[in-house]
Order: structure tokens, then sequence, then C-alpha cells
């Protein structure tokens, strides 16, 4: 029993034949202010000839319409799995027999600048896993991700991938806006304003957030920064309500609230009878028709009671070590199929985050998302959907090669790892490599705006080319800095 | 000067320094001769440049500050320092830029390899001239060394500390040394303590780093220090680049023939076809515009959508009913104008436009950039004095003066009293102080930290007052305008005596001057004094127990710890009493202070930073404005503001040059965004860009006229929004006609006056005026917000009053969620236009978001109180209230029907609720308080106990203990409980929370934690039931269990919320309220009955259509 009426937009308004409100769009694509409007969504994308002498007000309408993307993309969706707090890479995907051999001898002093709490910093520590190949790709892979393990021949692997920052963070601001401030718009921001959504009646960027509680950085994991709020993350979260606001807070009978609802559809549309030519009237009178189907399709893509009891199980819905998780691969599965752009899952805190015992907590970590995240991807191989739907793994640095106090790892910059499968990335393949203790990338270094520059395009745009007009600068999320596209990952 | 070759080349570029060159002889390198000819400048190299190089770098243009015509020239180098190493043409400039084909740039004509051979060969060769001299080699000098130890040591060895006596500031001081003796002996680096401490390792201290934000010494550099003190530690002479008195050959005349960087001149007043509209200038300066197109300004608007306008123009609050019968009343000539000044005299106004300064200013009540967002405890006094500033029209040139060297306009250190003027200069800095600064953690502080705060300063600077797009020229000359590197790090160097990178303060103390009005410090001194007391009578028993103990024990008094280890009673005792006396502390006020920035006097020297990088330092500048806006020629000066003042005096003179009256953009981009807020766009439309790449101004005469007429009008902003506001430009009507449509579709000529949507301050601000819940209470430390566990962020209030938006507390980590809704900005660092979005979620937190719901219950009610029981008379109230106007007659019959079939549809409901409780269930039912809900709330936990018996007791847990396993016990409920005895509402668990989801809940535990502490106090009479009523049922079938839930939810006033039968087995009302059984069992039957009063449902039918008026797009844009 919904608190809104589950009646199509046409039933809960009264007909108006001004309008085909179904048709909004359609509407004022054709209508008398096309052009005007057209003007106003426009401008500040892509567009190169809008500088100069007769550059207009950048001010626009911003929304949420399907837009082109520069070129063929190879992915339509993205499901980013944030392992906040830095997972450990020679632990889990880096061996280093090298480790082994000089377990105990001294370091520190050697990378004394490199590391966040130099009073604790102690010798060269082994990794407490066995590791062994995998798959025809003969992938290494860590003894605590066995089902991981089993996906290899899907997966790019790389572990050459630097960051700048040893902070979490600065970190996390760079790897989600490729600056290691606050305040500018994330990867998803970014895209969602390139690609606006397919599907009209969900949000082009979700976030998934961890039940148990927020990440580091808060809400600020996926704002939109400058770009206007529209393309900052939707959380929908996994029990309850999934969105905020979505249905009303207080009691009130829904034929109530069928009445208001139509009350303020007919005093909208008289008040834009004699504002005909004003073209945020319409879209205003669409934002709410949309507010009630997002009622309704949110309510539908979030029900996981529609799925196969067998197909729950399978992603570990139930098991106590990774319920939430589970749910939430498999809401994520249940999105992409709906064209939602991108969506991120998130864990509480930063559980990557092992300064002390790091055997145990890399344990539980992987026990909370292992088999969750190998169904997501065989279960997106099985639907077809994998081809078009890129899932990148990853934290936002690495750790280092030596103990901190007793059995712990610190944070680390230049050397993380990181894993991409589906849409458009080659299976198998492991790139990039550190040097002999996986303290630094050494091999195919990728850096942060490279792997942004890498999945843009994948996406079907050019990082050169996706900007926004700010302060007479065009902001890019790679900034000014030099990235490169990762072309040999690329099928 | 001969070359020597004695010392490394520092190539500035890559911060790269040849050492293996350190160990080469002191005597003319061997140079490798290929070809035949050892080239030498004037015959070689000489042609080469002519072709391809004199264009830029000749005599008529210098770009990068290159002069590649004469030795002393090339001696010189560029903006990154030296171009030529001589004998190394890997690590010169030059060779690098040419033979990576980045010059000469493309489309020019490029070199040929040969050329490229030639100059590689002269390079080798020394770069060698015909009289036998050289290009000289860098020589390695303080520039080269200080910089490094400001880097690494002077953190504990400078002007803030000085560990073992040592300061290593200067040569002189080095020399000196500390207390180990002298830190260097010339000559002999080997015998330097300096590097000694180095070399072991000791220094800068590994294991301390972070702590003082200091990265270890590199390789390159202890060479670099090493190669000095044997060359005895030279130092030379070397002049900051700064405008000098010669034509500045980076930036010509010719480019500050571009309109903006011309001072403005009044155009004559055009004369126009229309004269009849014409009420002053403005507008025929539009009208010549629309007539040369064959049109004329739109017909005027009516009375009502006038004052409408212009009351949320200058208040950003709709025209009370009060205001707008007296509008109407007052028929004689010029009312308008007559309102115009009462708004501008309202105290409301400086609210409304102090919101759009600190959108310029960044304003931010929080520091961001770690996960503590740490809280800016005083920064309000600058947005109370931003606020103050525009209520009483402080001069714009005064209050930029204030904002940018206001500690130097008055001497502050030696005033007797703190005088208002003082306060306030010292208060306006605080614009200065608002980027997010994350350098209070030592992991967050380091030196390339800090320039991106100095940089996002000077960012707030730039595009806010002088529309200028400088922050490009911080890694290299601006790409579109002529504002070459240097001018950047001139500017910087301005600043330098307040932010200086190698000598911060920490915001976390740093960031304040011990000054605060008498009376609040009075106020503070006597709360802290109150509280102190309050400390000690907590701990007085305490340590009457030690005592106690003491005696009877005939021992020593053991101190607190080992007597709670020695007697379990008084550890009890203990905790409770930690428990009070933090409880105590929390109710500390921050000691009142003044969030300044203020010059220290000892700026260190700034450098060209190569490509922005810390580490790659090109010339010396010195402090200067951009050149473009000068005549190039005019050193830039400046003195200490006052007799023995320890400032720099640089910042006074830099604002008093900003607000000249000829200075050609202050006053422009200032009028320009007056217009923008009254007029929807600017007359350039890039607000923050006035240079090439920005617009061009649409009626460039009616910009400067305005900016001419601003000046003169002695800076009067309020005069500027009269003048602005009494046009008849401003008076049109917001009509688009087709013939608007075809000839000026975006309205550049001001055929018409934009449509405007709310901003999210004054949305949330009219609902709550229009609900007469908006406490208009000024200044002061802002009002707290909370953050609900699913994510909403409410604005915090124990009233049902709440403050205007801007007095809201504003964190970066928490923003109120109707603002994020409605476009509210992210500050990064600053926001120089908001952007507009419509989009679903706006709709979906109007239409269910409980605060709005609730205050539209406030606005029928007030509705009904002012307009009695008669719909017609509420239908018009209602519109006056919330539209300043009277219902159209489709707008009053249409809401007539809606509240005619509401009522009618809600005195069916109503009858029908009805409660049968028939057996031993245990239902609440609360009393609804929408807003409430999660607020101030306290998990606990009602408890029959074990033996099923009928007292109720109340066991209390912090949120984190609560685990799951307890919350299945059997004869629980879990409620939760308003703390606070005046509300004593009881409400129940929120659906949805099991065992599972708890911890979604933690992010609120520190409030709730406070909260149970507050509740102690109801510990004498658990089992009362605070409001509602408990009653017990019989098991029925789960259909009945639904219709209860349904039964409920009619009443708002009513909530069935959570049920439990007498096995335990819990039920709650999930989310779709449906009813989620937590173990199946026995299913209690329940029925509601409920009489509903009289006119309830007719009020409850007036709510609705309030809160659709409160949805409506009328009330949400404004014509």
């Amino acid at each position: 029993m919904a608190l809104i009426p589950k009646v199509s937009p046409q039933e809960n308004y009264p007909s108006n034949e001004t309008f085909d409100r179904r048709n909004f769009f359609q509407y004022v694509s054709g209508g008398v202010y096309a052009a005007a409007l057209t003007s106003l969504l426009g401008r500040d994308l892509f567009s190169g000839d809008d500088t100069g002498a007769n550059a207009s007000p950048s001010r626009r309408v911003h929304d949420l319409e399907p837009r082109s993307p520069h070129f063929e993309p190879r992915a339509k969706s993205i499901i980013h799995l944030v392992q906040n707090g830095g997972p450990s890479q020679m632990d889990l995907f880096d061996p280093k027999p090298e480790l082994d051999k000089n377990h105990g001898k001294s370091f520190f002093e050697k990378i004394a600048g490199e590391v966040e709490r130099p009073n604790k910093a102690g010798a060269l520590m082994r990794c407490p896993f066995k590791f062994a190949q995998h798959g025809s790709s003969g992938m290494w892979v860590s003894e605590i991700l066995p089902e991981l393990a089993k996906c290899v021949d899907d997966i790019t692997l790389i572990r050459s991938m630097q960051t700048t920052n040893l902070t979490h963070e600065p970190a996390l601001f760079k790897i989600h806006s490729g600056q290691t401030l606050p305040g500018l718009p994330t990867l998803g921001a970014w895209v969602s304003y390139g690609l606006g959504s397919v599907n009209r009646d969900l949000p082009a960027y979700v976030v998934l957030d961890d039940p148990r509680g927020l990440p580091i950085n808060g809400t600020q994991n996926w704002q939109s920064g400058f770009l206007p709020p529209v393309y900052q993350g939707t959380r929908f979260r996994s029990r309850g309500s999934p969105l905020l606001d979505l249905k009303p807070e207080f009691e009130e009978p829904r034929s109530i609230t069928g009445l208001e609802r139509d009350l303020i559809s007919r005093l909208d549309r008289l008040h834009q009878r004699k504002r005909l030519l004003q073209p945020e009237l319409g879209a205003r009178i669409a934002s709410y028709e949309l507010a009630a189907r997002m009622q309704l399709a949110a309510s539908d893509a979030l029900d996981l009671a529609q799925e196969k009891p067998q197909t729950r199980e399978m992603y570990g819905v139930g098991k106590e070590s990774c319920d939430s998780y589970a749910r939430r691969c498999l809401l994520a599965r249940r999105l992409v199929e709906r064209g939602v752009r991108f969506v991120q899952i998130f864990l509480d805190g930063q559980p990557w985050d092992n300064h002390g015992d790091l055997a145990r907590g890399l344990k539980k970590c992987a026990a909370r998302t292992d088999q969750p995240i190998a169904v997501l991807l065989r279960d997106l191989k099985r639907r077809g959907l994998l081809d078009s739907t890129l899932v990148v793994w990853g934290g936002e640095f690495g750790r280092l090669p030596i103990s901190e106090g007793v059995n712990g790892r610190d944070h680390n910059k230049n050397a993380m790892v990181t894993w991409m499968a589906g849409g458009g990335v080659k299976a198998g393949l492991t790139y990039g490599a550190t040097n002999e203790v996986a303290f630094a990338a050494v091999e195919n270094k990728i850096t942060v705006q490279d792997w942004h520059a890498t999945i843009l395009h994948l996406l079907g745009l050019d990082h050169e080319r996706l900007f926004y007009e700010r302060n007479g600068l065009r902001e890019k999320l790679t900034g000014v800095l030099e990235a490169r596209v990762v072309k040999e990952i690329l099928v | 000067m001969r070359f020597t070759g004695s010392v490394a080349c520092a190539v500035a570029l890559a911060g790269a320094i040849c050492l293996e060159s350190l160990a080469a002889p002191p005597d003319v390198p061997k140079v490798e001769l290929v070809g035949n000819v050892e080239p030498v400048f004037e015959e070689h190299i000489f042609p080469i440049f002519e072709a391809h190089c004199f264009g830029c770098h000749g005599e008529k243009k210098r770009k990068a500050g290159l002069d590649l015509r004469s030795r002393v020239a090339l001696l010189a180098g560029s903006e990154s320092g030296a171009v030529i190493s001589p004998g190394k043409p890997e690590k010169s400039l030059l060779y690098e830029m040419v033979h990576e084909k980045h010059m000469p740039p493309e489309g020019r004509d490029p070199l040929s390899e040969s050329q490229v051979d030639t100059l590689r060969r002269w390079i080798s060769a020394g770069a060698p001239f015909q009289d036998g001299a050289f290009v000289a080699a860098h020589r390695l000098n303080q520039h080269d060394i200080l910089p490094i130890l400001r880097l690494r040591c002077t953190v504990c060895h400078g002007r803030q500390k000085q560990e073992g006596g040592l300061d290593v500031r200067t040569r002189a001081s080095i020399l000196n040394g500390g207390e180990s003796g002298p830190a260097m002996v010339l000559g002999k680096p080997e015998e330097s303590l300096l590097l000694e401490r180095i070399h072991a390792g000791e220094m800068p201290p590994l294991r301390s780093l972070v702590e003082v934000s200091v990265k270890p010494v590199e390789e390159n550099e202890v060479e670099l220090l090493a190669e000095w003190i044997r060359a005895g530690a030279p130092e030379e002479l070397v002049p900051p680049d700064i405008a000098g008195v010669e034509p500045d050959p980076l930036v010509s005349d010719e480019d500050r023939q571009f309109w903006s960087f011309q001072p403005p001149k009044a155009a004559p007043v055009p004369r126009v076809q229309h004269v009849d509209r014409v009420r002053n200038p403005v507008d025929s300066f539009v009208l010549e515009k629309l007539e040369e197109k064959g049109s004329s300004l739109s017909p005027e608007a009516d009375r009502l959508t006038l004052l409408r306008r212009a009351t949320f123009d200058l208040t950003g609050l709709p025209p009370t009913p009060e205001e707008v019968e007296d509008f109407l009343a007052d028929t004689r000539p010029r009312a308008y104008e007559r309102r115009i000044d009462r708004l501008l005299s309202s105290p409301r106004y400086g609210e409304r436009w102090g919101r759009h300064w600190l959108d310029l200013a960044g304003y931010s009540d929080s520091e961001g950039g770690q996960e503590v967002d740490r809280v800016r405890s005083q920064a309000y006094r600058y947005r109370d004095y931003v606020i103050r500033s525009l209520n009483r029209d402080k001069p714009y040139d005064r209050f930029l003066m204030e904002q940018i060297a206001g500690d130097e306009l008055a001497d502050y250190r030696n005033a007797e009293t703190l005088t208002e003027e003082i306060y306030d200069n010292l208060v306006a800095t605080g614009f200065l102080r608002m980027a997010p600064d994350s350098t209070y953690a030592g992991i967050t502080g380091f030196v390339p930290d800090r320039l991106e705060i100095i940089d996002d300063e000077l960012e707030v600077l730039t595009s806010a007052v002088m529309g200028l797009t400088l922050r490009c020229s911080r890694c290299h000359s601006h790409k579109f305008d002529p504002l070459p590197q240097r001018d950047y790090y001139r500017l910087a160097d301005i600043f330098k005596g307040a932010f200086d990178e190698n000598d911060w303060l920490d915001p976390k103390k740093g960031r304040y001057l011990p000054y605060a009005p008498a009376n609040e410090l009075r106020v503070w001194k006597a709360h802290d004094k109150k509280l102190r007391a309050e400390i000690e009578a907590v701990k007085a028993p305490l340590a009457k127990k030690q005592e106690e103990y003491a005696r009877k024990h005939a021992e020593k008094k053991p101190d607190a710890e080992a007597l709670k280890k020695l007697e379990p009673a008084f550890a009890e005792v203990a905790k409770a009493a930690e428990k009070k006396i933090q409880a105590i502390k929390a109710r500390k006020k921050p000691k009142p202070r003044i969030r300044a920035l203020w010059d220290r006097g000892e700026p260190t020297p700034t450098y060209n930073l190569i490509r922005g990088d810390y580490q790659s330092r090109g010339r010396l500048v010195g402090p200067g404005v951009p050149a473009v806006l000068t005549d190039g020629k005019t050193p830039f000066e400046y003195e200490p503001p006052f007799p023995g003042a320890t400032s720099t005096g640089r910042r006074l003179a830099f604002a008093r040059w900003l607000t000249e009256p000829q200075n050609p953009l202050t006053a422009r981009v200032r009028v320009n965004r007056v217009w923008k807020h009254h007029f929807g766009s600017g007359i350039v439309a890039t607000l923050d860009n006035f240079g090439t790449t920005g617009a061009r101004p649409t009626h460039p005469e009616l910009l400067d006229w305005l900016a001419v007429e601003f000046v003169r009008d002695g800076w009067s902003i309020k005069r500027l929004h009269r003048l602005l506001m009494t046009s008849s430009t401003y008076r049109q009507s917001a009509e688009i006609t087709a013939a608007h449509a075809e000839l000026d579709p975006e309205n550049r000529l001001l055929s018409r006056m934009p449509l405007r949507r709310m901003e999210g301050e004054t949305l949330r601000d009219s609902l709550l005026q229009v609900a007469g819940r908006l406490d208009l209470t000024p200044f002061g430390p802002p009002d707290g917000i909370r953050a609900r566990g699913d994510g909403l962020v409410l604005a915090a209030s124990d009233e049902k009053l709440w403050r205007r938006t801007i007095y809201i507390q504003q964190r970066r980590t928490a923003r109120l969620t109707i603002l994020d809704n409605f476009d509210l900005p992210r500050m990064s660092p600053n926001c120089v236009e908001r952007r507009e979005s419509i989009v679903a979620p706006q709709a979906l937190h109007l239409l269910n978001n409980n605060r709005v719901h609730e205050l539209s219950r406030y606005f029928a009610e007030r509705v009904w109180r002012e307009a009695g029981a008669s719909p017609e008379a509420q239908v018009e109230r209602a519109y006056r209230i919330a539209l300043g106007r009277e219902p159209t007659s489709e707008e009053r019959s249409l809401a007539l029907a809606s509240l005619e079939e509401l009522t009618r549809d809600w005195a069916d409901k109503v009858s029908s609720v009805r409660v049968d409780v028939e057996a031993k269930v245990h239902l609440w039912i609360r009393e609804v308080r929408p807003d409430a809900v999660y607020e101030n709330d306290l998990i606990s936990v009602w408890s029959r106990g074990r033996d099923g018996g009928r007292r109720w007791g109340l066991l209390e847990f912090d949120v984190g203990d609560l685990s799951a396993a307890e919350w299945k016990a059997a004869h629980l409920e879990l409620g939760i409980v308003s703390p606070s005895r005046a509300k004593q509402s009881a409400r129940l668990i929120p659906p949805g929370i099991s065992g599972a989801t708890w911890n979604s809940y933690q992010a609120t535990k520190s409030a709730r934690s406070v909260a149970l502490e507050s509740f102690g106090r109801l510990e004498a009479e658990p089992t009362e039931v605070p409001v509602g009523s408990y009653a017990e049922t019989s098991p029925a079938s789960e259909r009945d269990l639904k219709l209860l839930a349904d039964a409920a939810r009619m009443d708002s006033r009513i909530a069935l919320v959570l049920i439990a039968d007498e096995d335990g087995t819990l039920y709650a009302r999930d989310w779709d309220d449906g009813i989620e059984k937590h173990k199946h069992g026995n299913v209690p039957r329940l029925v509601v009955h409920k009489e509903m009063p009289r006119d309830e449902a007719a009020r409850r039918a007036l709510q609705n259509v309030c809160h659709a008026l409160m949805n409506s797009a009328a009330f949400l844009y404004i014509d």
C-alpha cells in the first residue's frame, strides 16, 4: 500500500488541452519556444564556439535530458565499487616474494617522507596470506578472495596506479573529483552532466551507501561541486524509503493526496497559461510529474522481492557476513538494467584502512564483499549486460610494505591497485607493475587523471571536450593535468 | 662577466639541478665540437633567433619576460629563470623548448633540424660570443638555498620557534648558529653542523615530520647546500621583478586598449523616441538598443506585481498583507518610490544582499577538507559585519578597503579600546579567510596545501571584485588575457605579509586576534566562571570521599584513579560525576575573538613558480598589481600604514589602488553584479570575467554610465538600487510576447523583465514567513543544524520558530536539504553565480517533507485565525499572505472547489476512524509532532520486565550499546522518547529499524548521548507514559492489523508505530505502511475509534490548500 496513489500521471492529473504532459520534452523541442529552450540547454557543454567577443551568458536551466556522447561508447553504465580506506595491494593482488625474503628489515629511512605516521613505522612486513594463479590468464589473487579468483578472466587488473596524497580526505577527493580539494564535481557528476539520464524516471547517478554509515568525507564523495546540484549523486537506501522525501513523511489518506496534487497541477497550469512562453514553467510542471513517476520507478527498481529467491541467495542476501553488500550489488544490477548511468557502492567509514591487525581486517572486508562482487560480475555477464557495463573496483590509495605498529600497514600514495571489468576493457589482463616490494608503481604508471580519462573514454566522452565554463575557464574533470587514455587495457 | 663553469646550472624548469657538474673543475668546460665550426652567438645564433623568435622575444614583445637579443638579456633569462645552462643543452630550457617543438608555437615557422643542432652545439660550447665572452652560468646564491631551508627547517628554526636557539632564515643567522655553535663554517661543508645533522638523518627528525608538515631534505638539496657553503655562502643582490619606470615589455599599450582595461567614461545619455517611457537615464540607454530593433519597453507591470518583485529583490521575503494594504492605500504620486525607500531601509535588506556577498566571499562556518570539518565558531562575525555594512550603506570603496586591508586602516595594536570602527576593520578581513582550509591537520598542511589555500583566497578576490581570471596565471602566463605569470605572483607578494606559505598560521589558533567587544567578553567570562563553579561543585564530593578514605584507612589521600580501583562504589560515583562534568563542559562557549587576516610584517620572498610547482622557483618577484590595469611604468608603492607599524602596508596600498575612481574594473564589476540581481543577467553576462574570453557588455555605454555614476554618488549601493529600481526598465511586465521570442529570445535587450525563481534561502524564508514562523532575530552565532540518520538535514529549533536561513550554520559537510535541492552552491572556493536546476527532488521535498507540511499547517491555522471559517475569506487571505495579491477569479473558484471537495473527503475518512481494544497487545498511540521525529530523541527501551507484569520500566541504552539480540528479546518494546519534559511526546522507534540497520543511526549518536544525559531527570516516574495512550488488545488477523494501521494513518495525530504481543512478537509498520512481522505468532486485533472535532475536516482541507499554494509555481516564481 503506497502512500502515493499508484496511478499513472494521466489519471492523476486532469487533462488539459494545452499540453500533452507526458510528452513535455517532445512538446518543447518541437514547440513554439523550441529555439529559446534549445539554446538554453545546449550552451555550455561541448560547444566550442561560445567564447570570444560574443560569448553569451552560460546560464541555462539544467536537467537530465539524455545527451549524445562524443563518440561511440563502449559502456553505457558504470558500477563503481568504492573500496574506501585503501586496500592493500601486496596482500590482495600483487604478491612480492621480496617481502618474504626481507621481512623484518628496515626500510623506513628510505621512505620517511612518504609515511603518514612515522612514529609508528616499522620494518618490511610480508603478506600474511597465500597467493595463487587463477583462470586461463593466470592472474595472481590472494587466498582471501576465492570468489573473485574465479572471475579473473573477466577483469583487467591494474597494479600501477598512483595518486598524489596519502591522507584519506584529500585522496578521496582526488579519486572522485581529480583534485585534492573539497567542493569539486565528482566523476559521477561529470558523467551525468555529460550524458544525462536514459531513464527519465530515475536519477542518472545513484549512490548506494552503506546502511551502517557514511564513508569518510560523507556526502562530499558524490557532490556536484560547481556543477549544478542536479548532477550530484542521489542516495538510494537499500532499506526503508529508498530516496529522501520520496514518500510523504506524514500521514494522509491517498485520496486526499490525490486531490491536493490535482489542485497544484491546475493552479500551475493556470499560472502558466498567462506565461506561455516561459520555458521554465513547463519544465517545472514536468518535474512534478517526474516526481510522481519516480516514486513508482524508484520503489520498483529497489524492490528485491521481485528477484528469484535463488538469485538473492546467490548474491549472499541473508548471509550475515555480506547481506548488505549483496543487496546493494543486486540493486546495482537492477539499476543499470534500467538505464542508470553511474552507480556507486560505498562501505561505511573505511574498512580497508588496516592500520593494525591487517590480516583480520582484510579478511573481514573480503568476507563482506567477495561473493557479492563475483556474483555481480557473473550475473551481469549471464544477462549480457557486462559488455555495456563497466565495473570498477578500487580505493583511494594503497599501503606501505613496512609495518605500522605490530601488524598493520600505513597509507601509500605511490602504488595502488584497482581493477575494471566489462564495458570495453580487456579480459584477463594484468597491467603495470610495482617495484620489488610494491612500494611504488614503476611500470606503465597510471595517474588518477589517466584513470578518469579512460573511464570517460569508455563512456564515449573525451576528457578534453567534456568541460564546464566557470570563471572564464573551461573546467574539466582532469583539470589542467595531462591525462592519457590507457589504450593498452581497452579491447 | 667570464663564464667560469664553476657551479651547477639551476634550470628552474623542472627544478632539476645538474649535480654531476658539481665536481667539474672551475674552469672553462671541455666543449665537444660537432662539425667544423664552433658556433658563436652573433654569427650563428642571432640569425636563427631573428628569423624565428624575435617576434615574441625581441624588441617589441618579451613574452614570458624573455628577450633573446643580447648577452645581457639572455643572462636575465625568463620568468622561469635561466634559459641557458652553458655546456648543458639538455638542461637548458631554451634548447628543450625548440627541441621538443614547443617553440616556436604552433602555426609559426619552426626551426630546421640543423638549426636546432647548431643551437645545441652553441650551448655545449658554453654559449660563446664573438668577443670571447660566454653566457655566464648561474651562480649559486641565497635564493637557491634559503627556500630549501624554509621548506625543511624554519618551522622549528625560524620565526615562530628557534629550537636549540637556532634560526636558519638568513645567512647571518645560520652563521650565528644556536646552542651548539655556528651552523655552518664557510668553505667547509664537511665541518658545518647544518649538514652534519642532515647527513646523520637527525634533521629534520624523520619520526616527527608530519607533525610539522615537513618533508625530508632531498639528495640534490643537500648537495646544493654543501656547494653553497663550500663557495662561502655567497649572497647576491637580486632585484625582484616589479613594475619599473620603463615600459613593460610583457604588457603593451595595445593590450590596454581592450574595453574593460580602460577606465569607464560616462557617455552622453542617448536621445530616444519613446520619451514617455524614460524615467531616468537607464531607460534611455535601454530604449536606444530596443528602438534600433524597432521595439520598445514592455508595458508596466501592475502595482502588486511590482511590490512583490521589489520586496523580494530587496528583502528576500514576500510582502506581508499589511505591506500590501499600506501600498494600495497610498494613492499619492510616487508611492512606488517611497516603497523602494522603505524597503531599502528595512533591516531585512542587509540579510538579502549580504547573502549575495557571502556567495562571493565563499562564506562557510566550517573549515572543510578533513572529515571532522572543524567549525569556525567565530566566522559569523564576518557575516554580521557584511549585513550591517550593507544596511548602513557603507560606501563600496570603504567596504572593500576594510575587507582587504582592515588591519592596516587603524593601529589596532596600540588602540586603548576596541572601538566599533576597529572591530569592524578587523572582522572585515574575514573576507579572505573563507576558503576551505584543512591545514589544521599536519598531514594536510604542507607547503603545497597552503599554496592551494592562498590561491583560493586570491581567486575569491580576483573573481569577485576584479572580474579577472588571474588564477590561470598561477601556472603559466594567461592564454587569452594580458596577465603574465609574474602578475599572479606579484599579487601574491602583496598578500605575503598575511599569507606566507613559509610561515603559516595554524587555523586552530593562528587565525584569531584576541579582541572582542567588552560586553561579550563579560558575558562569556561570567558564563565560564559559572561552569567552572559547577564543575567544582561536582568534584567536591569526590574529593571529600577521597579524604574520608584516607581518614578511614589512615593513609595518604589516594588519587581518584587509585580509589576507583579500591572502592567500586566510588568508581560508580566518579563515573557519574565525570559524565556530569562532560555535560557541563559541553555547555562551554567558545571565547569571543576575531577571526581575521593581518599583516605580520616579515614576508618571505616570492618567486614565480614554474607550472605552479612549489619546488620549481623562477624569478624573484616583488609586490605589484596586474600591469594591464596600470600604465605599466608606475612602480607599486607602499609604506607601513602608521608610524612604528610592523605591517608592510602592501594590502592597504593595493586596496587604495583598487578603489581609485579610475580603476577600470572595480566599479564596473560591482555595478554589473547589482544589475544582475535585479535584471536576471549582467550587462556583462560573465560576472567574474571581464577579460577577452568573457562576454562583451550588451549595453557598454550604460555600464560605463552606471559605473561613473556609482563612483560619483559616493559608491552608494543603495542609491544604485534606487536608480535601477525606479526605472521604467525595471517596472516592465515579465510577460513574453511572440514578438519578444522572435526579436529578443534571451532578453539581452531587456525587452521585458525576466521571470525568476526564488533561491533556496528565499524559498525557505518565505515558507517560514507565510506560516508565521519566521524569527527575525538578527546576528550572532548561527543556529544549529541536525542531520537525520537518513541524510535529511534540518535547521534545529526547540521553539516552533526558525531564524532566517542566513543565520543557520553553514557547514561544508552538512547542508540544509531544502537548500541542497534548490541549488545551494558549493563554495569552491566561492560562488560567483548561482545556477538553477529544475528537478524532481525539489518537487518531492516540497510535497513530502514533514517540515514543509508542518509549515502548511501553521499557515492554515493562521489563515483560519485571520479569516475565520468562511471558505471565501480563507482563500482570499491565503492568497494575500502567500502571494501578496488576491486570487484571480479562476484561482478563486478552483481553490474553493478543491476546499469543498477536500473537506468532504476528510469528513468521510475521519468519521470511520475507530479503535477497539480487545486484547493484550501493547499499542502506543502518540501525538504526532512530525518535525520532531528523530530530533532530540533518545533511544530507550520500554520493557514490561521478564515476568510479563503490568509494570513498565524504562531501560536506557546508548544507540551503540543496543545489540540486535536485545532488540529481539521478548517483552521489549522499543521507543523513542523526547528528553524534554515540555514536549512530553512519546514515540516509538521509527519504522524500518531492526538490528541490521541499526548503525545507520549512528550518525546522530553523539546527539543522542547528550539527550540521554538530560533524560536522567525523568527517572522518578519511569512508568508514566508521557503522552498518548496505551492499550492492550487480543490477537486477531493480520488483515485487521493493516486496517488498524490505515485507520491510524487517517488521523495525523495518531500513529501506530510498533506493536508487541504477549509472546514478544514484534510488529512494526514498515515504510510502505504494510505490517512487517518480526516473528510469526498470534496476531492481535485492533480497531481504532476516534472522534473528530466538528470543523476538523475543514481545517485539514484548508491545510491541503495552503500546502498546495506553497507548492505552486505562482509562489516559487517572481514575475
